[in-house]
């Protein structure tokens, strides 16, 4: 077993480039995805016919003191012109004793930052009035409440729902792709007759299969594994430390497409069928699996039940629940089952298929 | 003597066509058997059946009295085979395939055995297969079946793509492994080879085997060419059951005699003053040719 698991990955360093390049696609279309929605920050677009410069840039500068929004001196031509466009929704006048937006159109963005503005022109004018009144010698400016401000609602402190999804989505998207095109050497070796030279050696069947089998579950983890540890540092997304009920979604997601492979190759006979079939299996395998997009802006019906036969909806599920919600192996009992169901399945199928396609390629 | 590889009876159907009838042919310890057939005839099959790549629909074939099919791997163990062509895998060297064959066995590679076989058949193991001929190709798997200390060699046309030269290196190896005791079947179209390495021949035809036993038993069962001149006329030898193709040239007779006549043609032609008489045994090819001939006509 083991010296048909050194050959394969013998073979796979002599030529790594399907590997590698999948492994850079992965990273590269994380990255893009996913940095898309993690920079999006709201920018307010700020404008002021009473003030000064000077007076603008003051209040901008406080109202920038809070991370989360990003306030910008404009003027209210190119504003106009923008909301004109539609390019923003709103935007922000400030005067003397007043503010006020100009609203092109409802966003769900711009109550937090009604809210926000609110807040900080109360306080300044409240400070401004104290410094005003007789009282100013006995007034000292004290934070009694410190306040946080997160623009996602949800609960967890580790990520967003949506990065982890992109991110599981498309790392175990390419890592299929990977694994389904080394397969193509295992059909290679059969039309080869290296795979006689394989059975006709004091290596059992099972074996062999095991050696080959290996090798593609060890490359396919690897690939996850490089692909979580680059991207997690790369666009920011915390995957936190819930490492043995991750471990497990992975691996049986690796199973069930190691399987899923098995059933194809037992399937099609040769390896040119095999190249048109892989990118379309393991295409619309993520697709609707929802790799590329949340399941959630889904509707049709046929398409989520056809989700459900996905091992990458399943495998994404897990790896959410894993994540977001810091589950424990048992609590991600059910995508992990449903993987590990799938790969039994095919897998025994498969190598049923691939016997009887042995048997009679070799009359 | 002690049988190594015991066939009997075996059959096999491909779908309409029926590619063994009845084989059975045995191989003792030690012994090198030639297997020769023309096209098409079973040869590859039959070595297919013992290496366990497919399975006979009837008959047995067992190798150290293992059941070929049931006890594959086992059997393996001791076993090496080199096909008549070789496919390896085309990013690899040479070098690294054979240790890898090697390696399969689960033995530990011999180096020097290694080494010193490379040397022998001069081959350049540090280049990638894609790009060695069916000759290095064949090398490769000539040196790995070597290199293991098998007690069973199979050998499928092996000398198919090697030049003169490396013809020789592959005898004189065959005959170090039959004197270490190893028994080898020699699968071959090259009969000269046949004849120089085998101890016996069992040549198959049409799923049969038609003829087996040793080179000599087989001789007397064909005819010898007989070249003789007398000194008197000798009548009517045509007419005579034991002659055959009866020609004459520059005074001499030339005829084809049944192998097991001698001694009524030496009776026969005793009264009339023999000058000169050559006796040719008959090669192996012209034994080969008869079924191969037989074939033809029956297609």
């Amino acid at each position: 077993m083991w010296t048909v698991f050194k050959l394969q990955w013998q073979r796979l360093f002599k030529n790594p480039l399907v590997v590698l390049t999948f492994l850079g696609l992965t990273v590269l279309f994380v990255n893009f995805l996913g940095g898309i929605q993690s920079d999006q920050k709201i920018i307010t677009r700020t404008y002021s016919e009473e003030l000064t410069i000077e007076e603008l840039d003051e209040w901008i500068t406080k109202l920038n003191e809070d991370d989360t929004f990003v306030f910008e001196a404009s003027d209210y031509d190119s504003i106009y012109e923008r909301i004109r466009m539609n390019e923003t929704s709103f935007a922000l006048e400030l005067n003397e004793e007043s503010y006020r937006f100009l609203v092109g159109r409802e966003d769900m963005e711009l109550s937090p930052i009604i809210q926000h503005v609110d807040q900080v022109f109360s306080r300044e004018k409240r400070i401004a009035q104290l410094e005003e009144s007789d009282l100013s010698e006995a007034f000292e400016l004290q934070t009694f409440i410190e306040l946080t401000t997160v623009l996602s609602d949800d609960e967890s402190n580790v990520s967003q729902g949506f990065p982890v999804a992109i991110l599981a989505g498309v790392t175990f998207y390419f890592s299929a792709f990977s694994i389904f095109y080394l397969m193509i050497n295992l059909i290679e070796e059969k039309k080869m007759g290296t795979w006689n030279r394989l059975i006709f050696s004091p290596l059992s069947k099972t074996k062999i299969y095991l050696g080959q089998m290996l090798h593609y579950f060890l490359v396919g983890l690897v690939q996850i594994a490089l692909s979580f540890i680059i991207l997690s540092n790369l666009i920011d997304v915390d995957l936190g430390t819930n490492y043995v009920p991750m471990l497990v979604v992975i691996l049986s997601f690796i199973f069930a497409i190691v399987s899923i492979g098995m059933f194809i190759i037992g399937i099609v006979s040769s390896p040119q069928q095999l190249q048109i079939v892989i990118p379309i299996v393991a295409t619309s395998m993520a697709m609707i699996g929802g790799a590329f997009w949340p399941l959630e802006i889904v509707n049709n019906r046929i398409l989520l039940f056809l989700a459900e036969l996905m091992p990458i909806k399943h495998g994404i599920q897990g790896m959410m629940g894993v994540v977001n919600q810091g589950s424990s192996v048992s609590e991600v009992f059910v995508p992990i089952a449903t993987l590990l169901f799938m790969g039994v399945f095919f897998m025994g199928i498969g190598l049923n298929l691939m016997e009887r396609v042995s048997e009679k390629s070799s009359l | 003597m002690e049988k190594v590889v015991e066939i009997k009876g075996l059959k096999k159907v491909f779908g309409k066509t029926q590619a063994l009838k009845d084989v059975s042919f045995d191989v003792t310890k030690g012994e090198i058997i030639g297997f020769i057939g023309p096209n098409g005839a079973g040869k590859s099959t039959t070595l297919r059946i013992l290496l366990g790549l497919i399975k006979a629909d009837d008959g047995q074939a067992s190798i150290f009295g293992k059941d070929v099919w049931n006890d594959a791997v086992e059997i393996h163990k001791r076993v090496a085979y080199v096909p008549g062509d070789v496919n390896l895998w085309p990013n690899l060297t040479g070098g690294e395939v054979i240790d890898l064959f090697l390696s399969m066995r689960g033995q530990k590679v011999d180096k020097e055995r290694k080494e010193e076989l490379i040397k022998r058949f001069e081959f350049d193991p540090t280049k990638k297969c894609r790009g060695y001929s069916k000759g290095n190709r064949q090398k490769v798997a000539l040196i790995a079946a070597f290199a293991a200390d098998a007690d069973v060699y199979i050998f499928d046309e092996p000398t198919a793509g090697l030049d003169p030269l490396q013809e020789r290196v592959f005898q004189k190896q065959a005959r170090e492994v039959k004197a270490r005791g190893a028994s080898i079947i020699l699968s071959s179209h090259i009969l000269s080879e046949v004849e120089q390495l085998c101890d016996t021949v069992a040549i198959i035809s049409q799923g049969k085997i038609v003829e087996s036993g040793s080179l000599n038993e087989l001789r007397h069962l064909t005819r010898t060419q007989i070249i003789f001149k007398t000194k008197e006329d000798v009548p009517s030898l045509a007419d005579q059951d034991f002659a055959h193709n009866v020609a004459h040239e520059k005074g001499e007779t030339i005829f084809q005699l049944d192998s097991d006549k001698m001694a009524e043609f030496l009776r026969f032609v005793e009264p009339y003053h023999v000058t000169k008489l050559e006796s040719a045994p008959p090669k192996l090819e012209d034994l080969f040719m008869r079924h191969y001939e037989t074939t033809k006509g029956g297609v």
